[in-house]
């Protein structure tokens, strides 16, 4: 099944001098289940990608299919309810709310989605329970290690049972040791509940972790292929369900 | 957890801005609620004293001059048969004596009522609590509040003072707080014949009030009896008095209505600047809101919800400091006016004001940055670093300034060529800053560079640096110099007119209040400008002192002045006469306004008049004018020798040689002595003569003042307005001082991780510092300057506005002092406040500052 489609993108940003083309034609089929790693090198269009597919951003042309419905046809509040129910984030900088404690960061999509408080906060307290920090959860941001902080906005990625969970460098502000615990987790999360996950990433150690590796350059796609290089085998090993 | 919840959290971790926002909320309320309570209950106070007084009446009779009316009439009304009832009525101003032993012993000016006990209990209500309504038309009765406050009860007696000297009275009646008591606490009512025997009006009254039968037929009552009068009485509705009372009240409420107005401004701007500030902090946090499912509706709601909370508790806090305001504001008015006003009036307008302001700013103030933050992209959230402020200058904005700069411009020229509307000034002076404001962010760049430029030497490399910083945050800084601005101009403009109001109060004193120690009996009402009479054999006694060199009595009396032809009343103009003894050769004792005073000390002795600059406004008058002058059925014409600056009574009073008064309008009597000691006397002669002025003072119950004690207690009472307008401001510059510091601490949060950077790479603790305080310093001059000159602007506007009302403009002068010690002061508060912050850049804990979050 089809989770994500996309069709001939395209991203420029600016005008005449300082006009930047950040997509040129991008196509992408990702089904459901299945984990994608996207790499290539700095400025060639990754970011830009990620947030096209999440509805952060909208693209020059193309069309950009979530569960059939093109993102890019949508109104300003319908792209949000979209985001707010099928989409989850994980950000480089975590991005939690610092006046939050984690189970209320975890609960405060569902607010939004007009989810009972309680219920919103049990549910938090479930996946808070998943990605193991159910023991911290009436700290506030502020008094989390990164690599907690990174759980915590994980369980809220999750919170909503996204279609698709999409993160970007995860892994870029935590030291190894938490990457590689974060990476087994989301490993987890495909072969146990087969959630689709797209993640960018410049390193090939967390890459090959993947199912799949899509190399961007200059705003194109370079290469599609399965993930499985040599040196990932022994990656793969950290991982109990591996 | 709700999203209510959210909001709360979200103003609780952010305390000091959230108290920011309450304070000048509450500032903002507070001030309006006071003043228009205080207005309320002092113009109710003259409107329920009215109609108490009249009660049933439809009609009423004065002589047209204020003088006494012959009480034979009163019989012949009554044989009218459709008059149920004609209450004749005398009113004097006494001093009264009470209490038993030394310590209880009181003196108080009060308002003796003499009313026909079988006639005015048909028209009003009085409400025995004990005694009897008189003792064969003997005794006296007394509001049962205010005879406590006498110290004195039932079947005690009291002295009055009256033109026969001292007399004793006994309380034979205690009255209700009810009905025609409580019109006036402190009044004393007498029975008519004991009151025309006690003041020496045999067979006066000085109101008639009749109650028709029926009284949809009042207008014609009224026209009948108008027309059978005899002359010199005027027959009116019962509301056409109490002008003059009114009049004097309306240079205070304006004063205050003022300074009301600017700390309203300052209260609105800094409400504003939280606002916008707090959505421009938060751009991060609500673009992760965004990025996680919040659509812009959401957005929206949640911070107007938060400024309609915040709102809502400011105004309910700004309510109950406004009655506290209120209640400080009557006690000075009761001061002022030497009256006692009742207890607060608690009306719902002040509160429904006030409602209006403290809700509607905060709705509107949390609309525009609420609307501003609902298009923060959520890509914003994914950026590691803080998003700059891509905003630029919208030119909406710079030409909405210059638009309102125009208008402001076009109402201050309307204004000085004439269009005397009351307001226009204040809403000129309003849309100048809120132009000028405007006009900050596109100016901004040049402006920063141009203070660098010139600070460069004190601040170097850091002025640089922090230059650049303000010019990132080019919203938040455009807000912060623009308190600035707004606090300094109003703070300049508001006190460089209180000392300028000062300063004329002062300067009429000392040219007008002439002599070293004055005898009298009581302070003149300043709303009536009437006062008790003092024996006149004093003068010779006084004479006879040895030292003294001259003694001059003086009288006033209340008179009706015919306006001119051109004047906007049609009205005679009630006005207060006082005659006093001008001497030929001497200095000129009147702060004169238009007229060489020696040319009109000549002509007030050869029987001309000088009047105040409000009569002459009011009457449409001016010097070389003939005025007409009415007193007790009498008119005689004078010319005006010229005009002069007037406090007493609210300026609506006229000066006449006392010989002429006596001869031409019959004006006898004495309300006070004025006595002049000779010019080179030692210390120990003019103690001997005080001490035994003091002695004659004592024994006939009378008042002895010297110059400089009137002077303080005059200087007390304008201290007292002064002192509320001064709290007001420095409220204003309070408010802003925690604005800065709210700023600056914002700067420093956010600039957190490039202060770390910084000193990693080679900056020392005090650079750091140093680039913080030049912030504030290059903020200071582009806020402070502009503020300092266009409050200059705003005094100059605001003294010439009060030619509109008074005559005369208030001598402007920018008291150096003052306008350089406010503009010092805040650049202090600003360099201080910035102390906070600049501090805490400088302590920075570098692990902690360069953790993303
Ligand atoms: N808002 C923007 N305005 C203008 N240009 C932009 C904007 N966002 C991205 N770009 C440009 O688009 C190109 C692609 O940017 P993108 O952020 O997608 O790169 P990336 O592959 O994520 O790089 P990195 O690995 O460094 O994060 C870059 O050249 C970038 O400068
Ligand atoms: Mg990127």
């Amino acid at each position: 099944m089809l989770v994500l489609e996309a069709r001939d993108l395209t991203k420029i940003y600016g005008a005449a001098d300082a006009r930047v083309e950040a997509l040129r034609g991008v196509d992408l089929q990702v089904i459901k289940g299945e984990w994608v790693a996207i790499m290539g090198p700095s400025g060639s269009g990754k970011s830009t990608l990620l947030n096209i597919v999440g509805g952060i951003e909208v693209p020059t042309s193309g069309q950009i299919l979530v569960e059939g419905v093109d993102l890019a046809s949508l109104s300003d509040d319908q792209r949000t309810i979209m985001r707010r129910k099928r989409l989850g984030f994980i950000f480089q900088s975590f991005n939690l709310l610092p006046t939050l404690t984690a189970e209320e960061n975890v609960a405060l999509p569902m607010v939004l989605d007009g989810v009972k408080p309680a219920d919103a906060s049990q549910r938090a307290l479930q996946k808070l329970e998943q990605v193991g920090v159910a023991h911290r959860r009436r700290h506030v941001p502020g008094t989390l290690s990164g690599g907690e902080q990174q759980r915590v906005a994980i369980a809220r990625a999750l919170a909503i049972e996204p279609a698709l969970l999409l993160a970007d460098e995860p892994t870029g502000n935590l030291d190894s040791a938490s990457g590689a615990q974060m990476v087994r987790l989301m490993r987890e999360l495909v072969d146990d509940r087969r959630q689709t996950i797209i993640m960018v990433t410049h390193d090939p150690q967390l890459a090959a972790l993947a199912d799949r590796i899509v190399r961007v350059r200059d705003g194109q796609i370079e290469s599609d292929e399965p993930a499985g290089a040599p040196v990932a085998a022994g990656v793969r090993d950290f991982s109990p369900a591996g | 957890m709700t999203l209510w919840q959210f909001s709360v959290r979200e103003i609780k971790s952010r305390p000091g801005r959230a108290a920011l926002t309450l304070i000048s909320i509450i500032i903002g309320v507070a001030a309006v609620v006071a003043v228009a309570m205080s207005v309320i209950t002092t113009r109710g106070a003259y409107e329920e004293m009215y109609q108490t007084l009249t009660g049933r009446a439809a009609v009423e009779i004065r002589s047209e001059a204020g003088g006494g009316i012959d009480d034979a009439i009163v019989d012949q009304l009554a044989e009218r048969s459709d008059v149920q009832a004609v209450v004749p009525i005398l009113e004097r101003i006494a001093i009264v004596y009470a209490g038993q032993t030394e310590a209880q012993k009181k003196r108080m000016k009060i308002q003796v009522m003499a009313i026909d006990p079988a006639r005015d209990a048909k028209v009003r209500d009085y409400k025995l609590v004990r005694g009897k309504f008189f003792e064969n038309g003997k005794g006296v009765l007394l509001e049962a509040g205010f005879a406590r406050t006498l110290g004195v009860d039932l079947g005690d007696e009291v002295k009055l003072l009256t033109p026969g000297g001292l007399k004793k009275l006994a309380v034979v009646g205690l009255l209700a707080p009810e009905g025609a008591a409580a019109y006036r606490q402190g009044a004393m009512f007498v029975s008519l014949t004991n009151g025309q025997r006690l003041f020496k009006a045999k067979n006066k009254v000085d109101t008639i009030h009749l109650a028709p039968k029926d009284f949809a037929r009042s207008e014609q009552l009224l026209k009948e009896v108008a027309a059978s009068l005899p002359p010199g009485l005027v027959a009116r509705p019962p509301a056409a008095r109490s002008q003059l009372s009114k009049e004097t009240l309306e240079s205070t409420q304006q004063g205050l209505e003022l300074a009301s107005a600017l700390s309203l401004i300052v209260a609105i701007f800094i409400i504003l600047n939280t606002f916008l500030m707090n959505v421009s902090e938060r751009r991060r946090q609500l673009s992760i809101l965004r990025a996680i499912g919040a659509t812009k509706g959401q957005i929206k709601r949640l911070l107007i919800g938060e400024g309609l909370l915040l709102g809502f508790i400011g105004t309910v806090i700004g309510m109950v400091v406004g009655m506290g305001g209120a209640f400080y504001l009557t006690r000075l008015m009761e001061n002022l006016f030497q009256t006692s006003l009742p207890s607060l009036q608690v009306t719902p307008l002040p509160f429904v004001l006030g409602a209006v302001l403290g809700l509607g700013v905060s709705l509107l103030a949390t609309y525009m940055p609420a609307v501003w933050a609902s298009r923060v992209s959520p890509l914003e959230g994914m950026r590691p670093v803080a998003h700059e402020d891509l905003e630029g200058v919208s030119p909406m904005v710079t030409l909405a300034g210059l638009v309102f700069l125009a208008i402001a411009g076009v109402l201050a020229y309307a204004f000085f060529v004439g269009l005397w509307l009351r307001y226009v000034p204040i809403v000129a002076a309003v849309l100048a800053l809120a132009g000028f404001v405007m006009l900050i962010p596109a100016s901004l760049g040049p402006l920063s560079r141009f203070v660098t430029a010139i600070l460069s030497p004190l601040l170097k490399m850091e002025g640089e640096l922090a230059h650049r910083q303000l010019l990132r945050r080019r919203i938040r800084t455009t807000l912060t110099t623009g308190v600035l601005f707004v606090a300094l101009a109003t703070g300049i403009g508001l006190g460089t007119t209180i000392v300028n109001n000062v300063d004329d109060v002062g300067h009429w004193f000392e040219r007008t209040v002439l002599g070293d120690f004055f005898v009298r009996a009581t302070m003149p009402d300043m709303a009536s400008g009437l006062s008790a009479e003092v024996p006149d054999t004093l003068g010779k006694e006084i004479m006879e002192i040895p030292g003294v060199s001259s003694v001059s009595s003086a009288r006033v009396v209340s008179v009706q002045v015919d306006p001119a032809p051109t004047a906007e009343t049609k009205d005679p103009v009630g006005a207060i006469l006082i005659a006093r003894d001008f001497v030929a050769n001497d200095r000129l004792e009147l702060d004169l306004r238009e007229g060489e005073p020696e040319k009109v000390l000549k002509d007030l002795c050869a029987g001309d008049v000088v009047i105040g600059t409000v009569l002459a406004k009011r009457s449409g008058l001016k010097a070389g004018d003939h005025i007409n002058l009415s007193r007790e059925g009498q008119k005689q014409q004078f010319r005006i020798a010229g005009t002069s600056n007037e406090y007493f009574v609210g300026g609506l009073a006229l000066y006449i040689q006392r010989d002429i008064a006596r001869q031409k309008l019959g004006i006898e009597g004495v309300d006070g002595y004025a006595v002049r000691v000779g010019k080179n006397l030692d210390r120990g002669s003019r103690f001997r003569i005080e001490t035994r002025l003091k002695e004659i003072a004592e024994r006939e119950g009378l008042l002895m003042q010297s110059h400089e004690a009137l002077r303080a207690m005059v200087d007390d009472l304008v201290n007292g307005i002064t002192g509320g307008l001064w709290v007001l401001l420095a409220m204003g510059f309070v408010v802003a001082g925690f604005g800065i510091v709210n700023t600056l601490t914002m700067n420093v949060l956010e600039q957190t991780r490039e202060l770390g950077l910084l000193r990693i790479v080679a900056m020392t603790r005090r650079q750091v510092r140093k680039m913080i305080l030049s912030q504030a310093a290059i903020m200071g001059c582009i806020g402070l300057v502009p503020g300092a000159i266009v409050g200059a602007g705003i005094a100059y506007l605001v003294g010439r506005s009060s030619e509109g009302e008074f005559g005369r403009s208030i001598e402007f002068t920018l008291h150096p002092i003052m306008f350089f010690g406010a503009f010092l002061i805040a650049y202090a508060i600003v360099v201080i406040a910035a102390w906070i912050p600049a501090q805490r850049a400088a302590r920075l804990d570098l692990r902690e500052a360069l953790r993303y979050e």
